[in-house]
């Protein structure tokens, strides 16, 4: 095992304040900080708890190549690894969860022998769960990322909900590498919404959902037919909800055997 | 000054008994902290676009996309 250890770690929705105990402590307790914040708050928080910390939001600049400051972010955080030095790699919501950075830090850092620690954090799905009291225990929840579910033309299973995950930057084309402007993709939304209605109908009420980043606000929550999804102004941080269209049938044959046993 | 109001909002996020005086008292609170009058309206409207206009924050524009998923045209790699 190389010198050197890795610690990822995620701020949570809300910021700052849905960061856990854990999470602080590997902050605090690291050589070196990196991270990527939303905002100046959690930038100044997270310097606070431990001056060693630089930010990675300096690798994006308007109208840069998205995957040059990606790859640029985790050569520097492998480059403090490489020097022998605890770090610690901060990301907003869960690390985890849709987070390239955090995602190739951690595969390039076990690929060069260093020990790899990753905490769970909320993400923007748990904070929909809570705020629209939806229990995906209940009846399942499948959840997609939104341009990987129209691309991959995935069937939803109907008799489960559905979340869709970064519609609000649905088609975006920097991934493939177009020096462009960062913009949301109305006729990748159009295509979108022409497969979804095949399965659940134009008039299936879904839901925009919002979490709120500070401590004092509120999510944003819309309701809306499924064919108006097209005419709605949608921001970045936006999640699709849609409901179940109807309860699976159960067995009654397994139902049997189980109550026999 | 946003600088002030920076400072505010780390307080009550990351302090429980300060976050629990803001829920009880928020406009004592804000008094307190001497916010300006666009900080306190920012923060009264539970708005996270007016709270950042109110940082004249601007990194959380480009923050969203970072988290997007990276999709290969080519090899179909993600």
């Amino acid at each position: 095992m190389s010198e050197g250890r890795l610690t990822i770690v995620g701020m949570g929705i809300k910021l700052i304040t849905q960061s856990t105990i854990e999470t602080r402590a590997a902050i605090q307790g690291s050589q070196k900080v990196y991270f990527l914040s939303p905002d100046l708050v959690s930038a100044r928080w997270i310097a606070e708890l431990n001056p060693s910390a630089e930010s990675l939001n300096t690798f994006l600049k308007p109208g840069g190549v998205r995957l040059t400051a990606y790859a640029a972010m985790v050569d520097r955080i492998l480059t403090s690894l490489q020097e022998g030095m605890d770090v610690c790699a901060v990301f907003y919501g869960h690390p985890g969860v849709l987070v390239y950075p955090a995602r190739e830090a951690l595969r390039r850092a076990r690929g060069q022998g260093f020990e790899v620690k990753m905490l769970p954090a909320i993400s923007a799905e748990d904070c929909l769960f809570a705020d629209l009291a939806i229990d995906p225990g209940e009846g399942g929840c499948q959840s997609f990322e939104a341009s990987d579910f129209l691309i991959s033309r995935r069937p939803p299973d109907v008799t489960c909900h559905l979340v869709l995950w970064q519609i609000g930057v649905i088609g975006q084309p920097l991934h493939r590498g177009e020096d462009t402007s960062e913009t949301f993709s109305r006729e990748a939304l159009h295509m979108l919404v022409d497969h979804l209605i095949t399965h659940y109908g134009p008039t299936h009420q879904v839901t925009l959902y919002e979490a709120p980043l500070y401590v004092m606000c509120s999510p944003r929550i819309s309701y809306l037919p499924l064919a108006k999804l097209t005419e709605t102004s949608i921001s970045q941080y936006v999640t699709l909800f849609i409901p179940r269209l109807r309860r699976r049938e159960r067995d009654p044959e397994v139902l049997r055997k189980l109550r026999d046993l | 000054m946003p600088n002030d109001l920076i400072q505010f909002l780390l307080e009550v996020s990351s302090d429980a008994a300060r976050l629990a005086r803001y829920q009880v008292d928020p406009e004592g609170e804000m008094e307190s902290a001497g916010l300006s009058d666009e900080e306190r309206t920012a923060l009264r409207s539970g708005d996270c676009s007016l709270i950042r206009a109110a940082l004249h924050d601007c990194s959380a524009d480009l923050l969203g996309f970072v988290a997007a998923l990276l999709i290969d045209s080519g090899t179909n790699r993600t």
